[in-house]
């Protein structure tokens, strides 16, 4: 279980089933519609990816616990990047920095920049 | 959609030199406001948009011709009476000649495939962007709201906003306090200019005009240029050190969206290099570096979205032509404007409504351009005959033009056409 991340949104949606656990999936999206406004496919997305982790299961439309929250909580991960996201941003979005990968001596190069900088101030 | 087609292309090149005049002004005034940059793009974004240019002495445009193409449909064809030219050495033909109108789809054809691919093309460009978009809202449908219009997302690599006319900061979920703030002042920075409004828009330019690759310059260096005007809004009244502060938050995030697995090189991104650069040198700029902007500005514009005055001195006038005297019978005289486009490839068959002997009637030509480089000289052609003439070449120091057709070879004396 040491590799059993959540990030914080999947975090505050197992925290929803843990609370309510055991419950049918119709009333997990209903919840979900009134706590995080999400819409259905939204929550079935999110169900199976805890499911495949092996935090949760689903039998037939009842979402029950794997692993409780305690037990989870005590080994607890911090997940620092996101590894499901592929593509780049569509070109007419404004995002904050660049998909360019940053090879090392370049991001080593920046860092020195800032550093002199703060040298200065 | 021809017309549009071509429409587009002569905007394209008399926007090229624009666009060739911002990027010098943009190295010029590089130590300026970046929201000088921006200011410049539009004009360069209006020069693309907008087909109606004011003619002015002092513009810098070259002499491209613009093209009022008026789309008139292929109707049926009215019985024609077509004025002839005196050919040089030869009889007057019978000007009382109605010729039967020639279905000349050749001459169109290749421009109709120029078309389908351009409307092919933006048919691409939109799709794309309509399917990033899709995956990208499907992506972050799993999000927080922390309040106003601001989410987290555990799934995005890099903070972002997403959407016209509601949109949302997404941030991702790992961020810490102090990367946070700047990011979302960055962010808002970016809502405050309307930069969610403006770069889809420019996108929209860049689909329309994708064939045109001084285009797609413009749009990388506009986006570089926005995140530059929005770093720059966030460091204005920052120290060095809260400068440092806001160039780390910058270089983390790349740094971990450098980890993601296969991201392809994005579009338009600028370097974080340049950024931080330009943050950590940033000085609050000086008056004159203003004024002097404001005059390129001013200059650009004037310059280079007008469009020169239409000379009128040539024999072959390009806004209006006069059908040759026929004889005192009658006369013709122009009555609607002839569409042209300059260019050494294109045969045009076009339409033109004059008015003969009283009698409103519609006339087919065949053109041929005889331009130089930038073609902008073209003749024009009544003929009688039966088949488009050939190889149409106007001399302008003799001002004759020769031509073949039907098998024979025309030297017509220019000279005489009536100026309008």
């Amino acid at each position: 279980m040491d590799n059993l991340t959540l990030g914080t949104v999947e975090a505050r949606f197992a925290d929803l089933i843990w609370e309510h656990a055991p419950l049918s999936s119709g009333e997990l999206v209903k919840i979900c519609e009134r706590e995080l406004r999400w819409k259905k496919p939204t929550t079935y997305n999110v169900l199976r990816k805890l499911c495949e982790k092996g935090l949760f299961r689903n039998d037939y439309g009842t979402v029950s616990a794997v692993v409780s929250r305690s037990d989870f909580y005590a080994a607890k991960s911090v997940k620092f990047v996101s590894d499901t996201y592929g593509g780049s941003f569509p070109a007419f979005v404004a995002a904050f920095t660049s998909h360019k990968r940053l090879s090392k001596e370049e991001a080593d190069e920046i860092q020195r920049m800032i550093d002199a900088a703060r040298e200065e101030s | 959609m021809e017309a549009l087609f071509l429409k587009l292309l002569d905007m394209g090149v008399s926007a090229s030199w624009l666009i060739l005049a911002v990027i010098a002004a943009r190295f010029l005034l590089r130590n300026a406001p970046k929201s000088i940059r921006c200011i410049l793009w539009a004009l360069v974004s209006l020069r693309l948009a907008y087909p109606v240019t004011i003619p002015s002495p002092v513009s810098l445009a070259p002499k491209t011709i613009a093209v009022e193409q008026i789309l008139t449909e292929r109707e049926a064809p009215l019985p024609r009476q077509i004025p002839t030219f005196r050919n040089q050495g030869g009889a007057i033909s019978d000007n009382a000649e109605s010729v039967k109108p020639e279905s000349a789809s050749a001459p169109l054809r290749l421009t109709e495939i120029f078309s389908a691919v351009w409307l092919a093309g933006l048919a691409v460009m939109l799709l794309y962007a309509l399917a990033g978009f899709l995956r990208l809202r499907r992506t972050v449908s799993a999000s927080l709201s922390m309040g106003g219009n601001l989410w987290i997302c555990d799934d995005i690599p890099a903070p972002f906003i997403l959407g016209i006319f509601r949109p949302r900061i997404y941030l991702p979920s790992n961020l810490d306090k102090a990367r946070t703030r700047y990011v979302i002042a960055h962010e808002n920075a970016h809502l405050r200019h309307y930069d969610h409004f403006w770069k889809p828009l420019g996108y929209a330019l860049l689909s329309v005009y994708w064939f045109h690759p001084l285009v797609w310059v413009a749009y990388v260096l506009f986006c570089r240029d926005l995140e530059l005007a929005c770093d720059e809004r966030v460091v204005r009244e920052m120290k060095l050190s809260e400068r440092a502060a806001y160039s780390q938050a910058l270089l983390d995030c790349s740094r971990e969206c450098g980890n993601v697995a296969a991201c392809p090189l994005a579009f338009g991104e600028t370097g974080v290099k340049t950024r931080v650069k330009a943050v950590l040198n940033y000085r609050k700029p000086a008056f004159g570096i203003v004024i002097v902007s404001a005059i390129v500005c001013a200059g650009v514009t004037v310059c280079f979205l007008t469009s020169p005055i239409p000379k009128q001195d040539s024999a072959l006038s390009l806004d209006a032509f006069a059908v040759p005297d026929s004889g005192s019978d009658g006369s013709a005289r122009l009555v609607s404007e002839m569409p042209v486009l300059g260019g050494k490839l294109k045969q045009v068959e076009t339409r033109v409504h004059y008015d003969f002997r009283g009698y409103e009637t519609v006339h087919e030509l065949f053109m041929a351009p005889t331009g130089k480089e930038f073609g902008i000289e073209s003749g024009y052609l009544l003929y009688s005959g039966e088949t488009p003439p050939e190889n149409v070449v106007y001399d302008r120091k003799m001002e004759t033009v020769t031509f073949e057709a039907d098998g024979q070879t025309f030297v017509y004396d220019a000279r005489s056409w009536a100026k309008d």
